[in-house]
């Protein structure tokens, strides 16, 4: 059987009130939808009431970040335990704007990854991918083997275990440069025969999907659709566009 | 002209959704009419406008525990000013000890941090300086604290009425239950007195900051600060997870 396919939503910082009539027009557009899963992430302030407003209806709500311990506190952060209160089922992890800005590396990341998998009942999306240098030097297979390694290597396999893997390269981001779409597929079938290494065919291919981020729109969904590897997307910028992103959904899912 | 007391309770990630409206329910009633001092309360980011609705027709102030530095652009899982003042905040902690020391923010952030908020013209920032317990060995505190104001401060400009919050959390006694005596206190917020008038000049240094102290204040320790000078309130952690245990230090204090 063939995993749904999943179009996660990456809010970002709309404002309060944007947020709460985003969700709104969401909650209209995907009444009823269920070909593809579909995520919306906003942010924390928000949460809340974005839960509030897509209770009973098939689009589910993730948060952007979590804090990797539960007992030791550090202040302005969110534990995986509050975000269970909370009723969120994603969490996205290790984004590339941390990773820069917050020098999130795959240690903290994986330390995060565990406290979601405490918890339980959260899916931890984790995302990865390689720099422009080394995409050049042509180091990028190795640098998705060792990230996978490095954050997956020690978790223990269990019957319901769900992790998303988002593929977003790095030089492909805010930058104009355009992945060919083949190229992306190619990155997610390395990263698939390196989670079937680590984890076994059979429990890689149901437990595990591999998503692309990646200025994805409805413009060029396109030419990401029917690709093997490919399970769906997160979303940023054309996420906050409830058209675009049924747009977008509906193509994946076709 | 006297400074009016000004008591924080950070929550940290201490509590959960639920607990942190009931204890915000809690509080506000046990501050009902409370006039002698200014209480702020700073919960998660999750629980913020559940807060701000607890606390209708209430005296306390909510405060978030930190904020981002830019107000516009993509970044995943930060807040900006901007949100912090639509969802209700007036006071937001920047640079808690906490997140120097698991997250690597260091003063050159928190000073975009304070720009960032001050620029907004309505939060009031709370910015948090202390020593480790090597730079108190070492005895380098007061030039830890100068400069910790300086790379902090340096450039800031402030309009008339514009407040900022000065928080001295000595790091050795956070969270570990280690109290700094009364003297030594007053000793560090002196210091910190002295370095803001040298910034600001005096008339801005006494108009425009508070200087709190942070760092395991309880009901048991608080008279001790009480008659001491230069300081002008606490961040409280862990004492202000219980609203009598709160309700006490403060009206210690604010006696």
């Amino acid at each position: 059987m063939k995993n749904q396919k999943l179009v996660v939503a990456n809010w970002k910082r709309p404002t309060i009130k944007e947020t709460e009539n985003l969700a709104k027009r969401v909650r209209e557009k995907f009444d009823n939808f269920d070909k593809a899963e579909i995520v919306v992430c906003p942010n924390n302030i928000s949460f809340l009431e974005t839960v509030r407003i897509l209770s009973n209806s098939p689009v589910k709500v993730g948060a952007q970040n979590v804090y990797w311990e539960e007992k030791n506190p550090c202040t302005g952060e969110i534990p995986a335990s509050t975000l269970h209160e909370a009723n969120c089922q994603y969490v996205i992890l290790g984004h590339h704007e941390r990773r820069k800005v917050f020098k999130e590396n795959d240690e903290i990341v994986k330390a995060k990854l565990m406290s979601v998998l405490r918890v339980r009942d959260i899916v931890p999306i984790i995302c990865i991918g390689e720099t422009w240098d080394e995409l050049k030097n042509d180091r990028r297979d190795f640098v998705l083997l060792e990230q996978i390694q490095n954050i997956l290597g020690d978790v223990e396999v269990r019957e319901n275990l769900k992790i998303v893997v988002n593929y977003s390269p790095i030089w492909a981001i805010g930058t104009g440069n355009v992945i060919d779409p083949a190229e992306a597929e190619y990155a997610a079938q390395v990263i698939k025969i390196n989670l079937r290494e680590v984890f076994g065919y059979k429990f890689a291919d149901k437990n595990f999907r591999v998503i692309y981020g990646g200025s994805i729109n409805s413009q060029n969904v396109e030419d990401f659709v029917g690709l093997e590897n490919i399970d769906g997307f997160l979303v940023g910028g054309a996420s906050q566009d409830p058209d675009e992103l049924y747009k977008i959904a509906e193509a994946i899912s076709r | 002209m006297k400074k009016e007391k000004i008591i924080i309770a950070n929550w940290k990630m201490k509590l959960g959704l639920a607990e942190t409206v009931k204890l915000t329910l809690e509080m506000k009633e046990k501050f009902r009419g409370f006039k002698k001092g200014k209480i702020v309360v700073c919960p998660n980011f999750i629980s913020l406008l559940q807060v701000k609705k607890a606390l209708h027709d209430s005296e306390i102030k909510m405060g978030a525990q930190d904020s981002f530095w830019e107000a516009r652009g993509a970044y995943t899982g930060e807040i900006s000013p901007e949100l912090l003042i639509e969802a209700g905040c007036d006071y937001v902690i920047i640079g808690h000890s906490e997140r120097r020391q698991y997250l690597l923010l260091n003063y050159e952030i928190i000073h975009k941090e304070l720009r960032a908020v001050l620029n907004t013209n309505s939060l009031i920032p709370i910015v948090c300086i202390g020593e480790t317990v090597q730079e108190k060995k070492d005895g380098q505190r007061d030039r830890v604290l100068f400069e910790q104001l300086q790379q902090a401060l340096t450039g800031i400009e402030l309009t008339e009425n514009q407040q900022i919050i000065i928080a001295y959390e000595p790091i050795w006694a956070i969270g570990t239950g280690d109290v700094i005596t009364p003297e030594e206190a007053a000793y560090a917020h002196k210091i910190i007195r002295l370095t803001i008038n040298d910034m600001f000049g005096m008339h801005e240094a006494n108009h425009n900051f508070r200087i709190v102290y942070g760092g395991s204040v309880n009901s048991e320790n608080a008279h001790d600060f009480v008659h001491q000078e230069n300081i002008d309130g606490f961040l409280v952690g862990g004492a202000s997870l219980k609203a009598d245990e709160f309700y006490q230090i403060v009206k210690i204090f604010t006696k």
